[in-house]
């Protein structure tokens, strides 16, 4: 768990270190998001975790990409199989630092799980950035046009987005993974995608509803700019918020739908793997044999989880009415401050590196 | 309601001891009061009328089994039983094949009916062509025929196969207890036929519900149907039919003592939620065959197998069967607190085929019409083929007692299929031979690498592993196996036949028959997708459809199995593993068995075992 | 309001139109339904397959075929809905009518306290934002929200269904375990309260204390053996309840609500005893909702008697008050069931499997007990997926809302904190919460699909699933129009109730 102590400033400490005291010095919108999100350390973690889980999980095992095949370190590949080493596939590695040749272990016929479970991983991730992507720019694009436009076109569109919302996304997805899953992970991302942006278009048809009303829109009209620069340049912006923290929500549901299909047969097929594939491929393996089944089920929990925490920095990075109110420190810092030192130290640390980040 | 249900059991109850009184009892029933057990099946009942097209499945069966007495049944060493308590049935000529089916007297039906030649009159009718005029209209809108016109028998019957080949209105005795069926020409199986199904009466009754209400009016209906049947009179068989094919669809409880729901076995009906259970109850008048233990058993669909051992662990169900996954199989070796379990095969079986006439490698028109070089080809992939390793991976981690498959055309375990292993040169082809396999193609001067194209589910995890256990012995010896998976291989296999080279997936063996086999590799048989074809395999086959002495039936077959093996079509891999598990503390004497019903085989020898 | 709701509906059914096209196609497109007919050896296979083609129409393409299918749905009009037959034959209006109820009851009940527990859990958070108690709800919300949901219904299976029907043989609970309860008890209040650390502490020991004695209490009487309530314990249930009520809706300081409260709960206490007569002649679930009308009656009578110049707040509190008391009554009787229904099952009462147990024939209270033992892991299983969201949005719009100007004017006025979170910022913090549960419906009808194969439980959720396997279409159909159709009429509802919530909008 995160400090929350460490986000904190001490009571009484006289330094100016709240972004917010700081918008009246004339830092841009931009560079106070960034500054919020900087501080928001389960998200800094969070990004910090699902960084090195990408880079390990495709360079380890190498990936394709328009054909060249580009290898990896790891030397199992995971379509292969290899002699079982220990008995049923055990990990063969041994606490702490002999890893041996398969750390997670072998299943029935001697895949390599590490292999796969980096497969899965990449698999994953790939399906979540594609249909994050996908379900956003659809999203966008028709709740923009709905929302700035209004009049028949946002009653057609928004019909068009009730279609999409009523019909149950497992259901959808089932559907979709039935026929496309055989298809590789790009293709059913993109499909799914393709249903997935509706509740993203009514938010944000919202924004431009409320934001085409505001002054500066008036202004640049005023001033002879187009529809186009309307929309993208000044209004889109603004919607930034609500924007990046659904889609991040989004891309973590993405991934929990794939398990949840593959969990019904109608996920990414084999011989390909995913997490939620391996996951629900072994979900009877959970007792007898731990390491098909924990492996990719605690990455999947880790993925989705720092994810989550990236989308709850960033709401809170976004949102410019929501303030910290550090107004009354809680039980447990006054505890800390009754016990004593190594609590008072660490806040103190915090407060001294302050100061230097105000700098730049 | 509850008044209601109360008296009708009391009457029942009274009925069944009046009954008792009257006839001398053959058996002392040993149902123990108040026990009652829950079972579960991999999906869920839909109704009584297993003959019709759309109640054919073994699950319906299953429930069915219970309550329907039949002439034979299997055990669990797919050994055919003949069921001596219920009646008796001999063949009395072989030119032309004339088989005299007797029901014993005291054979009843719940209402205490004599079981007679009048339900067996009615299954002849509906399960041939011979009573039903006009065209067969299924109604478009349910799938079972409910706005029919004139008599049509939903049972899918077809023309000049199995018991159609009576084409004669069967003969009764006196007595109405023995039906004599006359087969235009011998047919091998006709030991499998059991001709009894849902009541003869009660199809009546169900047809015409005010009809045939008074003391003699099971009796009246019976003669009506017979004379019916005999006279070929449609305007009375045309709602017969119907009811036939709509009124035994239910999977809510029908009204008490709608004869919808008449058992002439050892447990009734009298429960049910749809898709959920079905309650079956001790039949009071059922004293002829051996006597259940049980009070009531309560089936349940539970199609997880993965929820099936946590309801077993949880006392939900007291016996669980389905194919297991490696780590439930683990966790049962492991040992469940008063879980036992067995391992017994299922009546599917995975096997690989190989194309001949799409231009591909097996086909010998690629070698410019060389049958011996494509023969020679298709040798060497079988050679390739790590069918031991297979099962050792990934079927015996499943049921320890697997074994390869060695037989194609028939049951194995049986007599028939050890001697079929001795000749077909399957058990040879156990481990890969990649130096042979190299050799056989280097002989018939093939280049290589040699592209096969195999065909398989995509969404079926062993098939997946079975392919990449293959591959590369199949690459060492200089073949390039392309997975070639999909997700419409069922349709493929029959429409695309140039998309595929070899085909992996399973034949369902639903009984013994000797007959059944020959459409999968006579000459342009039904199920033969691969243009196989060869006097050496039809002639055999063709001599078995009308051999009705079972010994050289059991010849015949052998033979067939030789030739096909010798062509190099087709290689079995493995049975379906199977296991079945229970409670022990609650339950004892339950056996697997792996045709149908499975282990609902000797449901009568399930014991309760005393709390303690 | 009522031509907007009509216009609605209409643009509704257009929707569902639009809506089943497009899935029909998908899914026709999305396997062959003739697979399993294909691997058999039966000799009359040919006939089998052409049977089935001709049924189903396989032999038409799938965007005209749906027009046949959209024949049968339009037969809604003259009173004979049609919505085709299923692979094995059932019409599919029969199956449909079956499993439809049992996910929604399923689906219902996992909303209704999803909204209950997430909102209240998540504004709680909002009121101590970053303390000890909001890092750890948001931890555990995400958590939860991450876990795949078929791991989870396998966890509570393990966990609860077994563990705890294993616990059953000798029903006493360890004191290591007392310990445990007792102190996470102590935290979640304590933090839930807030406060310096004086009060702090004075909270987490009595909150500790207390729990661990329920709970000696609980292994010194045997009461997970025969567990009951009890006119003393409704009473001191009662009465704590009264107090919470009054606190949060009028504040103890209006003395006429207090009392009104107070008199409910006593007069609960006391009417226990004649009520189990009604409970014993009168067995019928009309006659308890009766029972409970009277109940309200009773506490309207109270509330006005004791009200003076403000009836009305105190009217409510005593309703208020006298529905829980009521339903202690009724938990009560129910509970008294227990023992019997723990016999009936082998001493295995809590199920991992179906909706009810076979041939339990018995009084309301026993099939209560069963519908309760059934419904209990897969009701949490869908709980738990909504309840991350819920507990994240409301907390956020309470933060939100707290920040606006009218509450800081609230608080300006020198209105107490319990005026200003009750009166001015619930209430809006409520109205974006609408449109997230009308959304969510879609959500949780999903995370039936899976719960409900994970607990053979046979709603349409497995119906669908099956269905889909083996491309019965016609079942894929009924199983999507009725979830549209529930997920349009949320997204009515929500519109509608905004305009409650929110007297600026006007729905027209």
């Amino acid at each position: 768990m995160t400090n929350p102590l460490a986000a904190i400033p001490p009571e009484g400490s006289g330094e100016i270190i709240t972004i917010e005291q700081q918008e009246t010095a004339g830092l841009s919108q931009g560079a106070i998001v960034r500054r919020r999100f900087f501080r928001h350390v389960g998200a800094m973690v969070s990004l910090g975790v699902v960084l090195l889980i990408v880079i390990i999980a495709f360079s380890s095992v190498g990936f394709n990409i328009f054909g060249w095949k580009i290898p990896g370190w790891w030397p199992y590949d995971y379509t292969n199989y290899f002699p079982i080493e220990r008995p049923g596939g055990a990990p063969t590695w041994d606490l702490p630092f002999s890893f041996g040749s398969h750390p997670f272990g072998q299943d029935d016929i001697g895949h390599d799980v590490f292999a796969q479970v980096m497969r899965g991983t990449q698999q994953s991730i790939i399906l979540m950035v594609i249909y994050g992507g996908v379900s956003g720019v659809i999203g966008v694009a028709v709740g923009a046009v709905a929302g700035f436009f209004r009049g028949r076109v946002d009653a057609v569109l928004m019909r068009l987005t009730d279609v999409i919302i009523i019909v149950p996304v497992v259901l959808l997805g089932a559907v979709i993974g039935r026929t496309y899953g055989s298809l590789g992970v790009f293709v059913l991302a993109l499909t799914l995608g393709a249903f997935g942006w509706a509740i993203l278009a009514r938010l944000v048809r919202g924004e431009f509803l409320s934001l085409r009303e505001r002054e500066f829109v008036d202004a640049a009209r005023v001033a002879g700019a187009s529809n186009a620069r309307i929309i993208f340049r000044h209004i889109l912006p603004n919607t930034a918020g609500v924007l990046i923290v659904n889609v991040s929500l989004t891309m973590s549901a993405a991934i929990l739908l794939e398990a949840a299909l593959s969990y019904l047969g109608f996920g990414i097929n084999p011989p390909d793997v995913s997490l939620g594939q391996i996951l629900a491929h072994y979900q009877s393996a959970f007792a007898t044999r731990p390491w098909l089944f924990w492996w990719p089920g605690i990455l999947l929990i880790i993925i989705v989880l720092a994810i989550n925490f990236i989308g709850d920095g960033l709401r809170d990075a976004f949102d410019p009415r929501q303030r910290r109110m550090p107004a009354r420190p809680g039980p447990y810092r006054e505890l800390a401050q009754i016990i004593g030192t190594p609590f008072r130290r660490r806040t103190s640390t915090v407060a001294a590196d302050s100061p230097e980040e105000t700098r730049d | 309601m509850k008044i209601k249900r109360l008296a009708a059991g009391v009457a029942l109850v009274a009925t069944g001891a009046l009954v008792l009184a009257g006839c001398t009892p053959p058996r002392e029933s040993e149902v123990v009061e108040g026990t009652k057990i829950t079972v579960a099946m991999n999906d869920v009942y839909s109704g009584y009328n297993t003959l019709l097209t759309n109640l054919n499945s073994l699950y319906n069966a299953q429930v069915v089994y219970m309550a329907q007495d039949t002439f034979a049944y299997y055990n669990d060493k797919s050994e055919l039983v003949k069921n001596t308590d219920f009646g008796t049935y001999e063949k009395t000529s072989d030119d032309p094949l004339t088989v005299k089916y007797t029901i014993n007297s005291g054979v009843k039906w719940s209402d205490g009916t004599q079981v007679d030649a009048a339900d067996m009159l009615l299954y002849w009718a509906a399960v041939t062509t011979h009573a039903t005029n006009g065209e067969a209209t299924v109604d478009e809108e349910t799938g079972a025929v409910t706005d029919q016109t004139g008599t049509v028998w939903n049972t899918g019957a077809a023309e000049g196969i199995g018991f159609d080949l009576v084409s004669k209105t069967p003969t009764l005795s006196d007595d109405n207890r023995s039906m004599t069926v006359v087969y235009d020409k011998p047919y091998a199986d006709w030991e499998l036929v059991s001709p009894i199904g849902v009541s003869g009466h009660g199809t009546v009754e169900l047809a015409f519900p005010d009809k045939y209400t008074g003391d003699d009016g099971a009796k009246t209906a019976k003669a009506d149907l017979i004379k019916a049947i005999q006279d070929q009179d449609f305007d009375f068989l045309g709602p017969v039919s119907k009811a036939f094919n709509t009124g035994y669809t239910f999977n809510t409880m029908p009204e008490e003592g709608s004869p919808a729901l008449l058992s002439n076995y050892a447990y009734t009906i009298t429960d049910m939620k749809a898709d959920e259970y079905v309650t079956l109850t001790a039949n009071p008048d059922y004293t002829w065959g051996p006597s259940p233990k049980f009070e009531s058993i309560t089936v349940r669909a539970v199609p997880d197998s993965q929820a099936q051992l946590t309801a077993l662990q949880n006392g939900d169900i007291q016996i669980a069967s389905g194919q297991p996954t490696p780590d439930i199989a683990t966790a049962l070796a492991n040992g469940i607190p008063n879980v036992a379990y067995e391992g017994a095969s299922e009546s599917s079986f995975e096997h690989i085929d190989l194309q001949v006439t799409n231009g591909g490698p097996f086909d010998p028109a690629t070698y410019g019409g060389d049958a011996d070089k494509a023969l020679a080809v298709r040798k060497a992939l079988f050679m390739t083929i790590p069918r031991q390793d297979i099962i050792d991976k990934l079927v015996k981690p499943l049921q320890d007692n697997a074994e390869v498959m060695n037989t194609l055309v028939s049951f194995p375990g049986t007599d028939v299929a050890n001697e079929a292993a001795k000749v077909n040169g399957y058990p040879d082809l156990e481990v890969p031979d990649v130096a042979g396999a190299k050799q056989v193609l280097a002989d018939a001067g093939i280049t290589t690498p040699v592209d096969v194209r195999l065909l398989f589910s995509q969404t079926n995890e062993r098939r997946n592993s079975e392919y990449t256990l293959w591959a590369p012995i199949a690459a060492e010896a200089g073949f390039n196996l392309i997975n070639a998976s999909s997700t419409t291989w069922s349709s493929d296999l029959d429409t695309k036949q140039t998309s595929y080279d070899a085909a992996l997936f399973a034949w369902i063996l639903n009984n013994t028959g000797r007959t059944q086999n020959a459409p999968n590799y006579i000459t342009g048989g039904a199920n033969n997708y691969y243009g196989w074809s060869a006097d050496s395999v039809d002639e055999p086959f063709k001599a078995i459809d009308t051999e009705t002495d079972g010994a050289k039936a059991d010849e015949l077959l052998v033979q067939a199995e030789k030739a096909i093996g010798e062509q190099y079509w087709s290689v079995p891999v493995f049975q379906f593993p199977g296991i079945t598990a229970w409670d022990e503390s609650k339950v004892s004497g339950v056996t697997a068995s792996p045709l149908t019903p499975q282990y609902f085989w000797n449901f009568w020898e399930w014991t309760p075992v005393a709390a303690g | 309001m009522w031509s907007y709701v009509l216009r609605r509906v209409l643009i509704a059914i257009l929707v569902i139109f639009a809506a089943s096209f497009l899935v029909y196609v998908l899914a026709a497109n999305s396997g062959d339904p003739l697979e399993e007919l294909r691997g058999s050896t039966a000799p009359n296979k040919e006939a089998l397959i052409a049977a089935r083609i001709q049924l189903l129409h396989l032999d038409i393409a799938p965007p005209l075929r749906y027009f046949i299918w959209l024949g049968g749905v339009l037969k809604i009009f003259i009173g004979q809905l049609d919505l085709g037959a299923t692979l094995t034959g059932s019409a599919v209006t029969t199956v449909l009518s079956q499993s439809m109820w049992s996910t929604l009851q399923l689906v219902s009940i996992a909303t209704v306290l999803a909204i209950l527990f997430g909102v209240s859990i998540g504004m709680i958070s909002a009121l101590r934002q970053y303390s000890g108690f909001d890092y750890s709800v948001t931890l555990i919300a995400f958590f939860f929200f991450a876990l795949p949901t078929f791991w989870v219904g396998q966890l509570l299976k393990l966990n609860i269904a077994i563990a705890f029907n294993d616990f059953l043989a000798s029903p006493q609970i360890p004191p290591v375990w007392i310990a445990v309860i007792a102190l996470v008890a102590a935290f979640v209040w304590a933090s839930a309260m807030g406060g310096q650390l004086k009060r702090f502490a004075i909270n987490f020991g009595l909150a500790g204390v207390l729990t661990a004695g329920i709970l000696i209490y609980v292994n010194l009487t045997d009461s997970i053996r025969h567990p009951n309530l009890g006119p003393i314990w409704i009473g001191i249930i009662g009465i704590a309840a009264a107090v919470v009520i009054t606190q949060l809706t009028t504040g103890l300081s209006n003395r006429r609500a207090l009392f009104s409260a107070l008199t409910v709960a006593l007069l609960g206490a006391i009417l226990w005893w004649p009520v189990q007569f009604a409970f014993y002649y009168l067995a019928e679930w009309w006659a308890m909702f009766g029972l409970l009308l009277v109940a309200l009656a009773i506490g309207a009578l109270v509330g006005w008697l004791w009200g003076g110049d403000d009836r009305g707040v105190s009217i409510r509190a005593a309703m208020i008050t006298a529905f829980i008391s009521s339903l202690l009554v009724l938990v009560d009787r129910i509970l008294g069931a227990w023992p019997d229904y723990v016999s009936n099952t082998g001493g295995r009462p809590i199920s991992t499997i179906g909706s009810e147990t076979p041939g339990l024939n018995g009084s309301i209270w026993l099939t209560s007990v069963d519908s309760f033992a059934h419904i209990l892991l897969p009701t949490v299983t869908i709980m738990l997926i909504s309840l991350a969201s819920y507990s994240r949005y409301s907390r956020g719009s309470l933060l939100e809302v707290m920040s606006m100007d009218y509450v800081r004017t609230a608080r300006a006025k020198g209105l107490n904190e319990r005026t200003v979170i009750m009166r001015h910022a619930f209430r809006n913090a409520l109205i974006p919460i609408a449109t997230i549960v009308a959304f969510d419906l879609g959500g949780l009808i999903g995370g039936a699909v899976i719960t409900e194969t994970v607990f053979a439980w046979r709603g349409m959720g497995t119906m669908f699933v099956q269905a889909l396997k083996v491309v019965d279409l016609n079942s894929i159909m009924g199983v999507f129009l009725v979830t549209s159709i529930f997920a349009l009429l949320f997204n009515l509802l929500a519109d509608i109730t905004y305009s409650v919530l929110d007297p600026r909008i006007r729905v027209s």
